[in-house]
C-alpha cells in the first residue's frame, strides 16, 4: 500500500528541502555581506543595486526566457508596482548600509514577513486571517525594530 | 531616527509589499514572466533613480572586482535564494522551511560579526532575537492561511 501523499513528501522530500531552504538562507545572507561590503565607499546603494538587479535580469531571462510572453495585460499595473516596490527595497537596503552597520539593518529588513502579511490582509482579501499567535508575533517584531532604532538611531 | 534607520525600514516596506504585489500579478500571468518582468522593471526604476540623482557618470564603479561581486549578488538575490527557496517549500512544506528563512537576519548578524568584523552591542543582538522571535511566530502559524 502506498503512503499518504504528505507523508511521503516528509519522509522522502523532506531532507532535501530543509538543506534547499539552508542553501537558500545562506545565499540571502551572503548578498547581504557582500553589499555591505560595498556599499558607501566602493558605490552608492543605487549603483550597487542596479548592477544587482542587471545581473539577476540575465541570470532570469536566461532561465524563464519561454515563458516571457505570457505577460497579461491586466497583470501589468501589478508588475510596475511590483518592480517599483522591491527598486525601494534593494536601493534602500543598500543606502542604508552605508549609514549603519549589517548588523543593525539586517534584523529589521527581517520583519519583510510582517509586513507581507500586513499586505495581504490589504491586497489579498480572504487568503489570509489575523490570529492572536500572529498578533503576539507582529508585537514582538515591533517591539524588536523599536529597540534597535532607539539604540542605533 | 537615524536616516540608516529610516532607509532599512523602507526597503523592508519595499519587499514586503513587493513580495504580495508580486503574488497578484502571479494571478494573471505565468510566474516566470513576472519574475522577468518585474527584475526588468527594478533594473529600469533603479537606472533611473542613480542617472536622475548622479548622472550617467555615476554607473562607472572603480575597481574590477565590483562587477564578479555584484553579479554573484545577483545571482544569489535573484535567483538561488528564491528559486531554491520555492524548491525547498515544494518539497518539505511551509511549516519546516519558513522557519528556516525566518532565521536569515541572525545568520547575517553572525556573517557580520564573523567576517566583517562587526560588534553589535547587546540591546541589538536582543532586539534581533526578539524580531526573530516574533516572525517564527506569524510565519508558522499555519491557522492563518485561509487559501495557498
Amino acid at each position: 500500500m502506498n503512503a499518504p501523499a504528505s507523508l511521503r513528501r516528509l519522509t522522502v522530500g523532506a531532507p532535501a528541502g530543509i538543506a534547499l531552504a539552508a542553501i537558500a538562507a545562506l545565499s540571502f545572507a551572503t548578498t547581504g555581506f557582500i553589499a555591505s561590503q560595498l556599499a558607501g565607499d566602493t558605490a552608492p546603494g543605487p549603483v550597487i543595486a542596479f548592477y544587482e538587479a542587471l545581473f539577476g535580469l540575465c541570470f532570469v531571462v536566461g532561465v524563464y526566457r519561454r515563458t516571457v510572453r505570457g505577460v497579461s495585460r491586466a497583470s501589468v499595473p501589478w508588475l510596475i508596482a511590483t518592480g517599483l516596490a522591491l527598486a525601494t527595497g534593494f536601493g534602500g537596503f543598500y543606502t542604508a548600509l552605508a549609514h549603519v552597520d549589517l548588523s543593525v539593518v539586517a534584523p529589521i529588513a527581517g520583519a519583510v514577513p510582517l509586513v507581507s502579511y500586513a499586505a495581504v490582509l490589504v491586497l489579498l482579501r480572504g487568503a489570509e486571517r489575523l490570529t492572536p499567535r500572529a498578533v503576539a508575533g507582529a508585537a514582538l517584531v515591533v517591539g524588536g525594530v523599536v529597540l534597535i532604532s532607539i539604540v542605533n538611531g | 531616527m537615524g536616516l540608516g534607520i529610516v532607509l532599512a525600514l523602507a526597503a523592508t516596506l519595499g519587499w514586503g509589499t513587493g513580495d504580495v504585489l508580486a503574488r497578484k500579478a502571479a494571478l494573471l500571468a505565468p510566474a516566470g514572466a513576472v519574475v522577468v518582468a518585474m527584475t526588468a522593471i527594478v533594473t529600469l526604476a533603479l537606472a533611473g533613480v542613480v542617472v536622475l540623482t548622479s548622472g550617467f557618470g555615476s554607473l562607472a564603479v572603480d575597481g574590477w572586482w565590483f562587477y564578479p561581486l555584484v553579479a554573484v549578488m545577483g545571482l544569489l538575490s535573484y535567483l538561488g535564494g528564491q528559486a531554491l527557496y520555492l524548491l525547498g517549500m515544494q518539497r518539505a512544506g511551509v511549516t519546516l522551511t519558513a522557519p528556516i528563512i525566518g532565521a536569515v537576519p541572525l545568520l547575517t548578524v553572525a556573517m557580520a560579526v564573523a567576517f566583517g568584523g562587526e560588534r553589535p552591542n547587546l540591546p541589538t543582538l536582543a532586539g534581533a532575537g526578539v524580531i526573530v522571535a516574533g516572525i517564527l511566530l506569524v510565519v508558522t502559524d499555519r491557522s492563518r492561511v485561509l487559501r495557498p
